[in-house]
């Protein structure tokens, strides 16, 4: 009789462990991204000066001294890819906060007040939503000219409608549900519903946005501050990084291909997360 | 029929008038004096009040807004968006002769990931769990991870570095096409790939395929007869949503690849010397070229499914 009643914690582990083996190479992106995330962080105290140049020392291939090489001024290149990424992780934690909380307000204004407000928002949300992400963003820097403030203001300003049409659909799906029904009944305001009973629902599909998000604004800023719009040299930023190599892949390749293995490892594991998250919290992959 | 037509054309109206207002807007998000920030760019150093005052009529910038931008729109319809700050040039000649480039280009690009993704994804979804498949879905996850532009960079490494077969830049040629429309293909690739393959599998599982494969058709009658004028409506759309894709990632390789075209004179000229002008021109082209896109995969559905016409 005992032998056939689980604990919750074993039946949450051992789904756990059969969606790892399901999606094994999503686990390892997921670890991979997690290491270059907990090293980018810890990069100060890993990593000498990411902007000490050593003109003596230049475009040399990986040593000991420098683990992937040095660039065309001699500067650690290890040490620039962790800093840069530290830089970036600052802009994405600050873009996604901002659009975050921004959204999810316009959001429940929307769906509690409705009507032609509701309908004003939707349509403003859809028209960012029609245009690409990276055409809003630059023409912004284009105005605000080009720096990391331009670029944070830039991406959010793209973001925020995400989360506004969730939250949206959220609040009227439950809108007219008996819990909230009863609640009104009991004289809980606008307020008391949207904390007790929208966001609690948005948890999930909230963390699958943010992740997936994550992983394109990562490529984003690579993208504007390749394209001279982003993060401005000598600061490193991967995509500006590659400007810099574009001039030496001839004889130094490390330097195209440690960046963009950068790019690559922290876009693919945001996505591989948000694809786990998603596999996770849908009910019917049990 | 002509209802639902005129309701699209109607709506995506709309679209164009109100992106028109946020485009024409931008100049007002700008820090400082537009027209001071504009003179002291052209002629170098702090400009004297004639010349702001001059250059403030000649964008008629002292009127209230909303005129100013029913003035600006009345002329844009007429293909007319004032002059560029910094070349003097209308901002119409100066992105007419890159549009040619720009078509090219992106319509390579565009041939080539249809070409190459639907087959693929239609071969994945043919046969469930084979190496082909297992082949289009880890590439597929990969070049959409994969910044565009290191994808090009290894591809000029690999092609035009070390093999010396091809350019890398500029426009000398029909061998110049190559490497930027591979560049810009692949993702869009990879996204036509993966999604044909699913849209294929949903489809292969429903009653009606079932019933053709009971009534003893043959595989191939299936997949032409029932599978794909199903598929079709979908992977028009999955197509029609590939532009926005398309549009940025001109502005990349273009850039990238100094070709001669409309992506890479917004970003080294129009932004880089913040020429508003040309920046509201090229965005406002941008969104042009999606509704559109929008409006023709939409009215393409009444062709597609007959099952629209009663709407």
């Amino acid at each position: 009789m005992t032998s056939v009643t689980f604990t919750r914690a074993q039946l949450r582990s051992s789904r756990f462990r059969r969606l790892i083996l399901r999606n094994k190479l999503a686990a390892f992106g997921i670890v991979v991204l997690l290491l270059l995330l907990l090293s980018c962080l810890l990069a100060p105290w890993l990593t000498s000066d990411p902007l000490a140049q050593d003109l003596s020392n230049v475009l040399r291939g990986p040593s000991f001294g420098h683990p992937f090489g040095t660039d065309h001024l001699g500067r650690d290149l290890l040490s620039r890819v962790l800093n840069a990424g530290r830089i970036s992780l600052s802009i994405l934690a600050l873009v996604l906060s901002i659009s975050f909380v921004f959204g999810v307000g316009i959001g429940l204004i929307a769906g509690f007040i409705g009507g032609w407000v509701d309908e004003a928002i939707m349509r403003v949300v859809d028209l960012f939503l029609a245009m690409p992400t990276l055409i809003i963003a630059s023409a912004l820097v284009g105005v605000l000219g080009p720096g990391v403030q331009s670029l944070s203001i830039a991406l959010s300003v793209t973001l925020w409608p995400q989360y506004s049409r969730l939250v949206r659909s959220q609040v009227l799906s439950i809108r007219e549900t008996e819990m909230v029904v009863a609640a009104r009944a009991l004289g809980g305001g606008d307020s008391h519903i949207a904390r007790r009973h929208v966001l609690p629902g948005l948890l999930g599909p909230v963390a699958v946005q943010l992740s997936l998000d994550a992983g394109g604004v990562m490529l984003l800023i690579a993208t504007l501050s390749f394209l001279g719009m982003g993060v401005q040299p000598p600061t490193p930023e991967w995509g500006q990084m590659l400007v810099d190599a574009r001039a030496y892949m001839q004889i130094s390749p490390h330097l195209v291909i440690v960046p963009g293995l950068a790019i690559l490892a922290a876009v693919y594991g945001f996505n591989a997360l948000s694809d786990l998250l998603e596999d996770w919290l849908n009910p019917r992959s049990g | 029929m002509l209802l639902y037509i005129a309701r699209r054309l109607m709506a995506a109206v709309l679209t164009l008038l109100a992106l028109s207002l946020i485009t024409y807007l931008l100049i007002y998000l700008a820090p400082g004096d537009p027209a001071t920030t504009m003179v002291a760019q052209r002629v170098g150093r702090f400009p004297t009040a004639d010349q702001v005052q001059a250059l403030r009529e000649q964008l008629g910038l002292n009127k209230p807004v909303l005129l100013q931008w029913v003035d600006w729109l009345g002329r844009a319809v007429r293909g007319d968006f004032g002059y560029s700050v910094r070349t003097n040039e209308l901002v119409t000649y100066d992105l007419g002769v890159r549009i040619g480039p720009t078509l090219l280009l992106a319509s390579t690009a565009l041939g080539l990931a249809i070409l190459v993704g639907v087959p693929a994804g239609m071969l994945a979804a043919a046969r469930e769990g084979s190496v082909v498949d297992q082949l289009v879905r880890s590439t597929s996850v990969l070049f959409v991870s994969m910044p565009n532009f290191w994808v090009a960079f290894l591809l000029i490494l690999v092609f035009s570095v070390q093999l010396r077969w091809l350019p890398a830049f500029g426009f000398q040629g029909p061998s110049s096409l190559i490497l930027p429309a591979i560049a810009m293909a692949l993702p869009i690739t990879a996204n036509l790939s993966r999604l044909t393959r699913s849209t294929l599998r949903e489809i292969q599982h429903q009653d009606y395929i079932r019933t053709a494969r009971g009534k003893g058709n043959p595989e191939g009658r299936i997949w032409v007869r029932h599978a794909l004028p199903n598929a079709a409506v979908t992977l028009v759309t999955l197509i029609g949503n590939q532009f926005a894709l398309l549009v940025a990632t001109t502005v990349v390789i273009e850039t990238l690849f100094t070709w001669p075209g409309v992506g890479h004179y917004y970003v080294t000229h129009a932004i880089a010397t913040r020429d508003l002008p040309v920046i509201q021109a090229t965005v406002l082209l941008f969104a042009a070229v999606l509704v559109v896109v929008n409006l023709l995969v939409d009215l393409s559905y009444s062709l597609l499914d007959p099952r629209i016409h009663t709407v």
